[in-house]
């Protein structure tokens, strides 16, 4: 009797039984009670100057807004002359590699904010009603993609685009979709690759950022974490097969002719995925698992771009597994997540060489609860921003992490979710 | 309409959110019973998780997604309350409990190891069990619930199935040593 769709039907027949029908009479008037007596939190992106401007007179703020829009189209006309100078142009960081440190974008309570990472001072850059979540930086950056889930679409959403200030707020994909994942910009910014749709059949787009429209590109399989191969985003990789990692391959997608290859091929029973591409676009490292349901098995491989060369990224004696590698802009380093018990009970991050030669420094263990954990390095590599769980799976606020010591340390902003560092010219 | 409570609440609406609350609290019960196996544990959670639930309202942008969110306070507050409980468990465990005996009723044998077997696993393998079982939430649903990756939840669902088999094989090894013996 002890095949699994009885014990389904054994289980969900016992908790059914088991639960009482009715909860006690007075828990609601009590819980009540207490919430009456507690105020309500504000929400995130309240705007602050609400109250302030209510009280002000409105044709007061008429007259102050038309100074303001007048003094504004002067600013305009005189930095765009500034900007058609190249002498006093911006400089732009090239896409890959080393770069200057600059904003680190988030969201919280669905606006987008951007932090000055050594201030802590942070400022709320697209606002409104809308749930705006997971911003990502374009390689120069110069801009942000992001998610805007719309009040009244269950689930799904659509991409915009901002400048990094947040102004210029355009729509990328021209309805909204299903888990939208993995959106990356191209090197020269011009488009943004993402995954749409179920695990199980997960679909690649690539979107004109620019907002003048969006193309899927059929390459015959779910696709999971999709990027663009530097330096020059000719190609898109990623993983793709079946909806729970097992039996993935990794594959390399020609952009312009759609051209498929194979860089690591699928093996029945064994999960490729977590693919993230060397700086340089020489090397792939990718976490590779087996079907287990009693322990975790990933490991860490790095591969050159043709799937060529593999190296299993080593582990100290008494580490179980390692996953979620991200690459060090100089290209020298990864960052996993190791971990030391069967699950996700005892798991550090560590810095590893990426040729393989050393178990590398790791940070103090249960600083994650694994496995989705999240990290970027810092574009001048001095420092690694991660996104930690609880060991209850849920996100808790981002660290920072010296990649030479180990050692980590609360950021001097309060965040929670992706890390997403802006790219400046040294 | 109940979405238009949730709006109402959300905006600070105390009447309406005596209603959703009322609307919802004998299900949170329920959930927390059956994941925390303990009455008074469950009644403070679900009382902390209508709490929460109030106070962080204005946070909640979608509101289509309520149900999920508050599944998410539930277990979270159901941790809680569990973590306070460990720090009893001696205690209880020291009262002792006479071992289960086969009685020749198969159900209610099966209860007693789903119940043994349940119990040894941690709140967040049983939130999965429930959230499915009894909550009818297919997997993905539940990690969303949950703010965990699908494949999380898969791998506490197949862990937490298997110890519920192993407990329920273990019984019936027991049974048919007895049987031997006899």
């Amino acid at each position: 009797m002890n095949d699994q769709p009885a014990i389904d039907r054994l289980v969900t027949e016992w908790l059914r039984a088991d639960a009482p029908p009715r909860a006690p009479q007075g828990l609601l008037a009590a819980a009540l009670e207490q919430a009456g007596a507690t105020g309500q939190q504000r929400p995130f992106g309240g705007r602050p100057f609400d109250a302030w401007i209510g009280r002000s007179p409105r044709l007061h703020w008429a007259i102050v807004g038309a100074i303001l829009a007048l003094l504004l189209l002067g600013a305009v006309a005189g930095a765009g002359a500034l900007l058609r100078d190249p002498a006093v142009r911006p400089r732009l960081p090239q896409p890959s590699g080393l770069a200057r440190n600059g904003l680190v974008a988030y969201a919280q309570g669905g606006d987008i904010y951007t932090v000055d990472p050594v201030s802590g001072i942070s400022r709320a850059v697209v606002i409104g009603p809308e749930t705006d979540q997971t911003p990502v930086w374009s390689l120069d950056g110069t801009h942000f993609v992001f998610e805007r889930k719309v009040i009244g679409d269950t689930g799904n959403g659509r991409l915009f685009v901002a400048r990094a200030d947040g102004s210029g707020v355009v729509a990328i994909t021209a309805a909204p979709q299903s888990q939208l994942a993995s959106y990356a910009f191209s090197p020269d910014g011009s488009e943004v690759v993402y995954a749409a749709g179920p695990p199980a059949n997960s679909e690649l787009w690539i979107a004109k950022a620019d907002g003048s429209g969006a193309r899927r590109v059929d390459v015959g399989m779910s696709v999971h974490g999709p990027t663009y191969r530097p330096p020059n985003g000719a190609e898109i990789i990623f993983a793709g097969g079946s909806a729970d990692g097992a039996g993935n391959g990794i594959y390399a997608v020609d952009v312009a002719s759609g051209t498929l290859r194979t860089i690591v091929k699928p093996s029945a029973g064994v999960g490729l995925d977590w693919v993230s591409v060397a700086p340089d676009g020489s090397r792939v490292a990718y976490s590779v698992s087996t079907s287990d349901p009693s322990r975790n098995t990933y490991s860490v491989h790095v591969s050159a771009i043709d799937g060529s060369g593999t190296v299993t990224l080593p582990m100290p004696q008494g580490a179980t597994f390692q996953d979620g590698p991200a690459w060090s802009n100089d290209g020298t380093r990864i960052v996993v997540v190791r971990g030391y018990a069967t699950r996700n009970q005892d798991v550090a991050l560590a810095v590893l060489p990426a040729d393989g030669s050393a178990v590398g420094i790791e940070t103090h263990r249960g600083l994650t609860g694994c496995c989705d954990t999240v990290s970027a390095w810092a574009p001048d590599d001095t420092s690694i921003l991660m996104s930690p769980e609880d060991l209850f799976g849920l996100t808790k606020p981002q660290l920072l992490l010296d990649p030479l010591t180990g050692v980590s340390r609360p950021t001097p902003w309060a965040a929670i979710g992706d890390p997403a560092w802006q790219r400046l010219a040294p | 309409m109940r979405q238009q409570l949730v709006e109402r609440a959300r905006r600070g609406d105390r009447d309406a959110f005596a209603l959703l609350a009322a609307g919802e609290v004998d299900h949170l019960h329920a959930v927390a019973r059956l994941v925390l196996r303990d009455p008074h544990l469950a009644e403070d959670a679900v009382q902390e998780a209508l709490v929460r639930c109030w106070r962080q309202l204005p946070k909640l942008r979608d509101v289509e997604r309520f149900d999920a969110w508050l599944y998410r306070i539930l277990i979270r507050a159901a941790t809680d309350e569990y973590g306070r409980r460990r720090r009893h468990e001696a205690t209880v465990q020291a009262i002792g409990m006479e071992p289960s005996v086969a009685d020749g009723a198969g159900g209610l044998a099966d209860r007693d190891e789903l119940e043994a077997g349940f119990r040894r696993l941690s709140i967040d393998h049983r939130a999965v069990v429930v959230l499915h079982h009894y909550g009818g939430l297919p997997l993905p649903e539940v990690a969303a619930a949950l703010g965990i990756p699908p494949g999380t939840a898969k791998s506490r669902y197949h862990y937490a199935m298997l110890a519920l088999r192993a407990a329920l094989e273990a019984d019936a090894r027991v049974a048919d040593r007895g049987e031997v013996m006899a």
